[in-house]
């Protein structure tokens, strides 16, 4: 979502830059009695001033409009994930983060890594200063405390901060046809 | 930069709706005061228009500029990196006030990131200085193997910090250190 709030970000930029200079330049020609260069401004005015207020495109139009905004609002006003979770190491200088998609591969890479686990899905969030993980994989209810024991080493590696709290959730394997 | 984009979607967001909505509105006719058989420029305005002219044209230019300076800004924000200004180039005058050196901000990082990238366990290493040389903030990223330990790194990243402090004479006020798993971890041959 943030790459794609920069993206629109920049394509709005430039639209404004752009179309700003173009329409300056042919108000300014528009002023001086001159014929414009780009905005065909006769098709423009008949299509305005023939153009009712009750027509259906008019209608249409304006709800794809407030649908648009309403998709915009509900998009930016969720939670995201946050990009990096802070580290807690004793012996280090500043601040640490680790990268979260990183760090959610490597505790699905340890939860696959057990002999019968399959489709392990890995979430990282952090609340206050601590971890949330929640780690949901296909394995039978027998492999548990392996599958708890590769998480908990994977976890020493990535040091999180104390007090962060781990959820292992394990789903029936789906059998292969 | 995200939180800003954030804000300015928002903004257009609920511009779009309300925009929209009043648009819809009238358009069904439930807007007061304004006729579902009109055109979308009115007669009226069109008269006004006119008899602003050219006046009317040329604060349209004018609005136009201001939105054409306003999307430069946009843009370049965009493009530029986040975290401030980078930290000017190191000069030292020579004791006897013949000749200068300067050393580049770039030298300084490329050297550090040299430095880090030796650290076992780190495949690439990306350092920028940002702020002036009293209290200088050093982010670095750190591109680690998959079964990299963040305990065991640690050490190794201060050691190359105080090298940086001894070489250049700058002491970070603020060290910020990401670092990023390797996505594929070195799986087991069986």
């Amino acid at each position: 979502m943030r790459a794609a709030n920069r993206l629109l970000s920049l394509l709005l930029g430039l639209v404004l830059l752009l179309g700003g200079l173009l329409v300056a330049v042919e108000a300014v020609l528009a002023a001086l009695g001159q014929a414009s260069l780009l905005i065909p401004v006769d098709r423009w005015y008949e299509f305005l001033t023939e153009t009712e207020v009750g027509d259906r495109g008019v209608l249409i139009v304006s709800l794809a409009v407030a649908l648009l905004g309403l998709i915009l609002v509900v998009a930016e006003m969720r939670r995201w994930p946050p990009t990096r979770l802070p580290v807690h190491l004793e012996a280090a200088d500043g601040r640490w983060w680790v990268a979260r998609r990183s760090a959610e591969n490597r505790l699905e890479s340890a939860a696959e890594d057990v002999t019968g686990v399959v489709g392990a899905r890995a979430k990282l969030r952090a609340r206050q200063g601590r971890w949330r993980i929640g780690v949901r994989v296909e394995a039978r209810e027998g492999s548990r405390p392996v599958v708890e024991q590769a998480i908990e080493k994977t976890l020493e590696r990535l040091s999180p901060p104390p007090d962060s709290s781990v959820r292992l959730r394990l789903v029936k394997p789906r059998r292969v046809a | 930069m995200d939180a800003a984009n954030r804000v300015l979607w928002t903004i257009i967001g609920v511009v779009l709706i309300a925009a929209g909505g009043l648009a819809a509105a009238a358009s069904v006719g439930w807007l007061p005061g304004v006729n579902t058989d009109s055109p979308l420029l009115w007669s009226e305005l069109i008269e006004q228009w006119r008899a602003w002219d050219p006046w009317a044209l040329l604060v349209v230019a004018g609005v136009a500029l201001i939105l054409a300076w306003l999307g430069w800004r946009l843009t370049r924000g965009q493009l530029h990196r986040s975290g401030g200004p980078a930290i000017p180039d190191l000069s030292f005058d020579a004791p006897d006030g013949r000749g200068r050196t300067v050393v580049g901000r770039s030298t300084l990082t490329g050297a550090t990131e040299q430095d880090m990238q030796h650290i076992p366990g780190v495949q690439r290493a990306a350092v920028r200085l940002l702020g002036e040389h009293d209290g200088p903030e050093l982010r670095a990223r750190l591109d680690v193997g998959a079964d990299a330990a963040l305990p065991a790194l640690a050490p190794h990243v201060a050691d190359a910090l105080s090298r940086f402090s001894a070489t250049s004479g700058l002491g970070p006020e603020l060290v910020d250190v990401t670092v990023k798993l390797d996505d594929r971890p070195a799986r087991r041959v069986e």
